[in-house]
């Protein structure tokens, strides 16, 4: 009667629904040993006396270098940098940089069907922009992931024009899905410039690995969207930097924002903040550097008043 | 140097460091013991501590909650927007001094004529219904009696079933005119047989339960319900259920379900 997979069913709309496995899901034995190891390592860096004494040679950029270099390699996100040049720097030379490579474009295409809990708040702010616009651009979207878990929730109308914005690699798989879905409302492209005239923008979890900053982008655009969501971002109460994050495959620079900053930066440019959420299950915690690591990652929605 | 880096390595994971860290750190959780029936665990409290939350002191401790919301709210609220339109009335199992009412209300339009009615503890609802009249919220009915919820639309239920001795499927199969929508937050499932536990909560103590969430869902569906979302409830501080020295009953994640009647 009860499946315990998550197999994208028709929730809402008549089906009967499975229960969602999240790819967070703490159940995980290799994730648990790995929390368990993350856990200690942190309580002991952060004892007093510990970080008196790492804190100590910090003015000290060689003493700096020692510190990102010494980090064991399960260690996901490493040092502390001023910009994404410099981040990029100091990274080691035999691993690749960035997202756009083949074998890592299909990570999150299992992602397709899983709806996180950090997913509802956008959900609801999406459903409602529906009513008024159909055209929604997802900026770091992956191969569509989020247009494929949403669908099971949101009636989209007939006229809906879902357009992806990711690297090349990822859009050409995100292309292919499409193709083996038959899914003509969903299309692809890897300029950010297209975004312009859009009602909605979507931005999940990949505002931290672009260089320019929100506003930026947005500065490009003629016509600005009406409404924005911004979800699953690092966000400090009181500072920012650039960090190494590094998984598996490869390396990638990555934004930890100041949180008033980044919200007067998108006021600035006429939008005001709607609504606010935390996911406190995510965190960045960069070793050696307890003040500049977030626990929580915020969701924001803004909407347009000019 | 990268020998003796290894060494460490080695040496850590044979003292199982990790481990014996973590099992540390649950000792700071304010849950105890596992127990088989809610009377086991309500007798293994100390005699001098009060229990459930029908004191006066116990009563404003969810006060700072009062027009907020929490992550796990949302998925609450994306059900409730679609079910509240067509529905002239809430039953709010635990809704404790109408939290849920007041925090939704940003979020949702609720209709002229709806209802709220929120079911808790004498001491609460005492505290809940001067509340109500302070802030002028009208459509805010409170009562300490389950039946009441015969006939309503909606049931939401956030963080209850697991202090309530009675089963959910109970109250429903007592009920003859059923609520179309049913929507269950924040309670511990697991795959794991059902089990019992204390949680100390200061100023009082509670009897706590788990449920396997097979059974769980399945008792709700012989009432007639169909499930049609489920959720992880991503919030550590109402989210997680351990309990020290028994690693195995450890919850990391609560559930959110939502049912329909059809």
């Amino acid at each position: 009667m009860t499946q315990l997979v998550n197999t994208g069913a028709d929730v809402g709309r008549g089906g009967e629904a499975h229960i969602p496995v999240s790819p967070f899901s703490a159940a995980d034995p290799k994730l648990i040993r790995k929390n368990r190891r993350k856990a200690l390592v942190r309580a002991l860096l952060e004892i007093g006396p510990v970080r008196a004494l790492v804190d100590l040679g910090k003015p000290f950029p060689s003493y700096r270098k020692l510190l990102n270099i010494g980090a064991p390699t399960w260690i996901k996100y490493r040092g502390v940098y001023l910009s994404f040049e410099e981040a990029r720097a100091a990274m080691p030379r035999n691993i690749r940089l960035g997202y756009d490579h083949e074998e890592i474009a299909g990570i999150y295409e299992n992602y397709a069907n899983v709806v996180l809990a950090s997913d509802y708040p956008a959900i609801l702010c999406l459903q409602e922009a529906l009513q008024r616009g159909s055209r929604v651009f997802d900026f770091g979207g992956n191969v569509g992931i989020s247009f494929y878990a949403w669908q099971r929730y949101l009636n989209y109308p007939r006229d809906i024009q879902w357009v992806v914005c990711d690297l090349l690699s990822v859009i050409q798989r995100g292309e292919r899905l499409a193709f083996q879905r038959h899914e003509k409302r969903v299309s692809f492209t890897t300029q950010f410039e297209d975004a312009d005239g859009f009602d909605f923008l979507l931005m999940s979890g990949c505002l931290q690995y672009v260089e320019p900053r929100a506003h930026e982008l947005l500065g490009r655009l003629k016509d600005l969207p009406q409404h924005i969501v911004v979800n699953r971002i690092p966000l400090h109460d009181s500072r920012e930097c650039v960090t190494l994050q590094n998984i598996q495959w490869m390396a990638s620079p990555y934004h930890v924002f100041h949180r008033e900053r980044f919200i007067s930066e998108m006021q600035n440019l006429g939008y005001s903040l709607v609504d606010a959420w935390v996911d406190a299950q995510l965190d960045c915690w960069i070793p050696f550097y307890p003040e500049y690591s977030v626990s929580g990652y915020s969701g924001l929605y803004f909407r347009r008043i000019i | 140097m990268k020998t003796q880096t290894w060494r460490i390595r080695r040496a850590a994971k044979l003292l199982r460091l990790g481990e014996v860290y973590e099992t540390i750190g649950t000792l700071r959780s304010p849950f105890r013991g596992v127990y088989d029936s809610w009377e086991d665990a309500r007798s293994a409290i100390p005699e001098d501590r009060k229990i459930g939350y029908d004191h006066p002191d116990a009563a404003p401790m969810y006060l700072d909650f009062l027009d907020k919301i929490r992550l796990s709210d949302y998925a609450a609220l994306f059900w409730l927007k679609s079910a509240i339109a067509e529905s002239t009335s809430v039953f709010d199992l635990g809704g404790n001094v109408g939290l849920e009412c007041y925090a939704f209300q940003k979020y949702l339009h609720y209709p002229g004529n709806l209802r709220w009615i929120v079911c808790d503890v004498p001491e609460v609802t005492r505290l809940g219904r001067k509340l109500a009249q302070e802030r002028n919220m009208t459509r805010l009915v409170f009562t300490e009696d389950v039946c009441q919820a015969d006939g309503t639309d909606i049931l939401l239920t956030a963080g209850t079933l697991q202090c309530m001795e009675t089963d959910l499927s109970v109250i429903l199969s007592q009920l003859s005119r059923k609520p179309r929508h049913l929507i269950v937050n924040r309670v511990p499932l697991y795959n794991g047989k059902a089990f019992c536990t204390v949680r100390d909560l200061p100023p009082v103590m509670l009897v706590y339960r788990v449920f396997n969430r097979i059974e769980f869902i399945e008792s709700v569906q012989a009432n007639g319900y169909k499930l049609m979302d489920a959720w992880d409830i991503a919030e550590p501080a109402c989210g997680t259920c351990i309990i020290p020295f028994h690693p195995d009953k450890t919850i990391r994640n609560y559930s959110g379900l939502y049912f329909r009647a059809d």
